[in-house]
């Protein structure tokens, strides 16, 4: 029998989406915890703005969720083809980068466990439907064809709804559990769930979105409460004056920590801006 | 008209794809590709479980033949009785994979787009049956009906049909949730054998592309024979889990599973292939 364990609610503040970024939606790349789980980083690139080609390092304190050091930013320019061009500046950014993970002894590549995946480019379980679409049937040289086709709408896109969101997951699968007669531990998970609910509405945006992100243990047999995660105010920080929705994307657990990384959606120039922001949190009386 | 954008999701830093479990669940490691696309490398270990009898294992593979590119390069699990003995395999291993690595061209991180990570972790898309549990509270045991996530983790015993729905370009102008690729992976009894436990399966991989209009034909990337190639032949099921586009090549990592030493085991595959043929074999 595990030992029971007592939830208490952590004192979690929002990591952050950086609103320097211009461009439509952002890339992530994330760079690992310290050995000791206390921070991470990560880095997030703008795409496609053709003033903002901007990557930035974040830092971050894993149990305060807040910033655990100034941000390292590199403004970049636009290169051939559309594509950033990095090397103006590129070697004092990467030099900065590299003593702040020292510094906060942050271990590129030390993920911990990735344990849920849910991009917006996999459309799987996304409800399939007959829409009208348009295509180039010559590349971009002859005007689009629109016709009927299966559409995997909304896909790539969430936001102006309260719709809650649910994702499932378990960090250590024991196909051998001694409390449900030696079968796999397939009633124990951790369940986090995102309910965006509609914010102030700003001068600059109209209308926003908050979000309330609870987890809830259920690895442990016995009755839990969720614990909260995340909980914006009425107000929302500036970094997200403009949010319209959220999605989680991944989650990673490592030691007694978790961390998840949610989609932003704002409103953009032409079409949905996407951002990322991470919340983070210790689980208690998770074991290390 | 704004581009098409490459996805986001690209990891630079490491692709390992480790289930914590006790008993035999394999770990992948997905190493790379080479620069110009040709190769892969991943590692896949077990730990055996309890029984001992674990390895290590690191796979070159040729993208578009789809076929292993040299043998594999395989440490048997430590002996505790012969410690030189496996450290002297274990250096054996290291320098062989070293010049593998080094002969087929592949940059270690060069993973190109993580376009679907269906991880055995995740449970989000399965739906629970309730089960009633015992639950301790103020130290009195109650009998609690529970959310079980049952059939999450192994696919056995029954023919299934797997789609995995992916764009690695998208436009969020237009919002091209209507262009992507579809892959379906079928499992089905081999050649003489039922639905029923005990029987092994063989499987069938296609990639639809929807990205082009016309859609271009449905391509196999593998498709079983009657009957199962030695290295499979305990399998009894079979689930993509996660899928890499590089250049013009695509790699999906399935799981396999079948039975161990006492319970399931479970071992990576990959099948690679070509995204669009008719394209110049560039990445």
């Amino acid at each position: 029998m595990k030992t029971l364990r007592s939830l208490t609610l952590a004192i979690l503040v929002l990591a952050f989406t950086s609103a320097a970024f211009g461009g439509n939606y952002a890339n992530i790349k994330f760079i690992g915890f310290s050995l000791d789980g206390r921070y991470l980083a990560y880095e997030e690139t703008g795409t496609e703005s053709i003033l903002m080609h901007d990557m930035a390092t974040y830092y971050v304190d894993t149990a305060k969720n807040a910033f655990a050091a100034p941000y390292t930013m590199l403004e970049g320019v636009e290169g051939r083809d559309g594509h950033p061009d990095f090397r103006h500046g590129e070697v004092a950014y990467k030099r900065t980068v590299a003593a702040k993970l020292r510094k906060l002894g942050i271990k590129p590549g030390n993920i911990g466990n990735f344990v849920l995946a849910h991009f917006l480019n996999d459309l799987s379980f996304v409800k399939r439907v007959e829409r009208e679409g348009s295509f180039f049937p010559d590349g971009y040289l002859k005007p689009p064809v629109k016709k009927m086709m299966p559409n995997y709408a909304g896909g790539f896109y969430r936001g102006q709804t309260t719709e809650i969101e649910n994702v499932i997951f378990i960090d250590f699968i024991n196909l051998y559990s001694p409390d449900v007669d030696n079968s796999p531990n397939t009633d124990e998970f951790f369940e986090l769930t995102l309910a965006p609910t509609p914010a102030k509405a700003n001068d600059r945006c109209g209308e926003t979105y908050k979000i309330e992100l609870t987890l809830k243990d259920n690895t442990i047999r016995q009755t839990t409460k969720p614990q909260i995660l995340r909980k914006d105010g009425d107000t929302l920080p500036d970094s997200r004056d403009c949010a319209l929705g959220y999605k989680i994307e991944r989650v990673y657990i490592y030691t007694d920590r978790i961390a998840v990384f949610l989609n932003v959606f704002s409103k953009g120039y032409e079409g949905p801006d996407m951002h990322y922001m991470v919340v983070t949190g210790v689980i208690p009386g998770k074991s290390l | 008209m704004k581009k098409l954008l490459w996805l986001f999701c690209t990891f630079l830093i490491t692709a390992m794809i480790a289930v914590n479990s006790f008993a035999a669940y394999g770990s992948m490691e997905f190493i790379g590709f080479s620069k110009d696309g040709r190769y892969l490398a991943f590692t896949n270990s077990d730990s055996g479980g309890d029984g001992g009898g674990g390895y290590l294992s690191a796979y070159f593979v040729d993208t578009a033949k789809n076929s292993y590119a040299i043998s594999p390069i395989v440490l048997p699990d430590d002996d505790d009785n012969k410690p030189a003995k496996y450290k002297a395999a274990s250096r054996i291993y290291d320098q062989r994979r070293a010049a593998a690595i080094r002969k087929f061209g592949i940059v270690r991180g060069n993973t190109g787009t993580l376009a679907a990570a269906h991880l055995l972790t995740d449970w989000s898309n399965v739906q629970p049956v309730d089960t009633k549990r015992s639950f301790y509270e103020a130290g009195v045991e109650k009998e609690i009906a529970v959310p079980d996530y049952k059939g999450a983790l192994v696919s056995r015993d029954k023919s299934t049909v797997e789609k995995v729905i992916f764009n690695t370009q998208y436009d969020s102008y237009l919002q091209n949730t209507y262009e992507y690729y579809e892959l379906t992976l079928t499992a089905t009894p081999v050649s003489g054998q039922k639905e029923e436990p005990g029987s092994n399966y063989r499987m069938e991989l296609t990639l639809q592309d929807k990205t082009k209009h016309p859609y271009p034909a449905l391509r196999f990337l593998q498709k079983d024979g009657p009957a199962l190639p030695k290295e499979r032949s305990f399998a009894y099921g079979y689930r993509i889990e996660t899928v890499y586009v590089y250049g013009n090549k695509i790699a999906v990592f399935i799981n396999v599973f079948g039975q161990g030493f006492e319970e399931t085991a479970m071992d990576y595959m990959v099948v690679t292939g070509v995204l669009d043929p008719s394209q110049y074999e560039n990445t």
